[in-house]
């Protein structure tokens, strides 16, 4: 049997660089705003509340709570094919941000479950020499 | 003078749908036209003003409007073209309102022309920025309509049932619309059983994928008077838009809707309980359990019982997208449910004619769950 595919790997702009920096170190960071604190997410190139654009990218604790629990079961690209069904939740930080992350469930233990409410946790998925993607597995109770 | 109603639609013109093996957005997008300067009793040359949405596969993207004014030959002072999605037919109609308005166009023909289907358009893309939500298989049009769905089923235990009774609903129209590309009859267990796409939304909660080409003319309303047709008065419009998504915190709910509803029902000094029959942007059956109470026909959470019993159906109380709308008559981007509207008002809509019809709710949402806009249609 093949290895899946991997999944796809990012394009790596000079505003995005310190997001895949700190990924590489296992590290999942985001932009706080240096004038009044918001932390943003998606990647800009200014504060989305004040407009600054002095930024430290600060790292987060890693976890967080699902808000809404999608699964998959057609692939809208080849890179996926060969991990369907799977899940993509939408992720409530407790520093502030939402994100989406596939659900890295190998042994598709969670894909018939409902895991909005579940604490998940951030870990890094190598997909092309040391870039690594940040995404989520459910937190064991 | 305020604004409503001083413009119409007074013609309205549709291709074949469907698959529609040959065709070019651009020749969908002359024939629609064509048929709609006849449908008004118009000349090319009594176009001013031309608006186009670029269809999925046209080449010519934002330039689409000199392609399109040169294929028909026309000068027009007035002219534009707009890539919003779904929600681009209606804001073209309301933009063309405003330029007859402001004495910019007298006269202003709103076109689409798309090939989506026989050019194999998946509808695949990711939304986001420079990060790509696709790295995290967040990809394709049902993606952020799944999140609507799933949150709205946790937060007010919504139904896949009751997403069903949109689609069955749908359907029922299209088999009275001999126009429509899927005619078939379905029931809620069709749709239970159809295969899961994006769980909670399986194939029968996702519109199709088309070839067509619509076009509508707008016109002032003392002009509108000496045509044709019937005038069918823009009374009411309204539009609201977020460009925000994960930041947004209830972006999954498309809270906007409603203030591009209430602005459309205030200009028009109506309100929901007026409507007669509804055309709402349908890219999924969760979107028209949103409208519903965006729009007030019910309170926030109970659109899913309120479609219940074939409410929205013919008949019902209040029939919604009465040709078959996105779900089953064709993939337009909304652009048909406009003409529905009018053909509604007009007392053209045969089969599926509401008895009486003379208030049309006409919505469209476009660019996922970004971009919306409500339109409020009265005999002129
Ligand atoms: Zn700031």
């Amino acid at each position: 049997m093949n290895a899946p595919t991997k999944k796809p790997a990012p394009q790596i702009t000079a505003l995005t660089q310190p997001f895949w920096d700190a990924a590489s170190k296992g590290e999942l960071r985001m932009q706080k705003c240096q004038s009044c604190g918001h932390i943003r997410f998606p990647i800009g190139p200014v504060c989305t509340a004040c407009l600054s654009d002095k930024s430290d990218w600060v790292r987060m604790s890693g976890r967080g709570t699902v808000l809404s629990h999608l699964v998959f079961h057609r692939a809208y690209s080849p890179a996926w094919k060969d991990h369907v069904p799977y899940s993509v939740v939408m992720v409530q930080l407790p520093e502030g941000p939402r994100m989406f992350t596939d659900i890295v469930d190998l042994e598709r233990k969670y894909i018939d479950q409902d895991l909005v409410g579940r604490t998940v946790e951030v870990l890094f998925d190598t997909v092309e020499g040391d870039v690594a993607v940040p995404r989520f597995k459910v937190a064991e109770p | 003078m305020s604004i409503s109603g001083r413009a119409a639609i007074v013609g309205v013109g549709a291709t074949e749908q469907g698959t529609l093996q040959g065709r070019t957005p651009l020749d969908l997008g002359i024939e629609a036209f064509k048929r709609a300067i006849a449908d008004a009793g118009l000349r090319k040359e009594d176009i001013d003003g031309l608006l186009t949405m670029p269809g999925t596969t046209s080449p010519e993207a934002s330039l689409h409007y000199l392609r399109f004014g040169e294929a028909v030959g026309i000068n027009p002072r007035y002219t534009g073209s707009m890539t919003m999605g779904g929600a681009t037919a209606g804001c073209l109609v309301q933009m063309a309102v405003m330029a007859i308005h402001a004495g910019l166009a007298s006269t202003v023909a709103c076109v689409f022309g798309d090939t989506a289907k026989t050019g194999g358009v998946t509808f695949n893309r990711a939304s986001g920025g420079e990060l790509s939500w696709g790295l995290w298989g967040m990809l394709g049009a049902a993606a952020n309509s799944g999140i609507a769905a799933d949150r709205h089923m946790h937060e007010y235990g919504t139904t896949s049932r009751q997403l069903a009774e949109v689609a069955v609903a749908c359907r029922k129209h299209a088999s009275m619309n001999e126009h429509a590309v899927m005619r078939t009859p379905i029931t809620i267990e069709d749709h239970q059983n159809s295969r899961m796409i994006v769980r909670p939304l399986r194939l029968l909660d996702c519109c199709l994928i088309s070839d067509g080409g619509v076009c509508i003319i707008v016109t002032g309303i003392d002009r509108a008077r000496d045509l044709k047709k019937k005038p069918v008065a823009i009374k009411g419009m309204g539009q609201a838009h977020t460009t925000m998504n994960m930041e947004h915190e209830r972006w999954w709910y498309v809270p906007h809707q409603k203030q591009a509803l209430s602005d459309a029902f205030r200009m028009a000094g109506l309100g929901p309980s007026d409507v007669d029959v509804a055309q709402l942007y349908d890219n999924f059956t969760i979107s028209v359990i949103l409208w519903l109470e965006h729009a007030g026909f019910c309170k926030e959470g109970e659109g899913g019982s309120f479609v219940e019993g074939g409410r929205i159906q013919l008949g019902g109380d209040l029939p919604v997208n009465t040709a078959g709308g996105n779900l089953s008559e064709s993939y337009m981007e909304g652009w048909l449910h406009i003409v529905e509207g009018v053909r509604q008002i007009r007392g053209e809509s045969s089969a599926r004619q509401v008895a009486d019809a003379e208030t049309c709710l006409v919505t469209g949402r476009g660019m996922s769950l970004n971009c919306s806009n409500a339109m409020i249609l009265q005999g002129g």
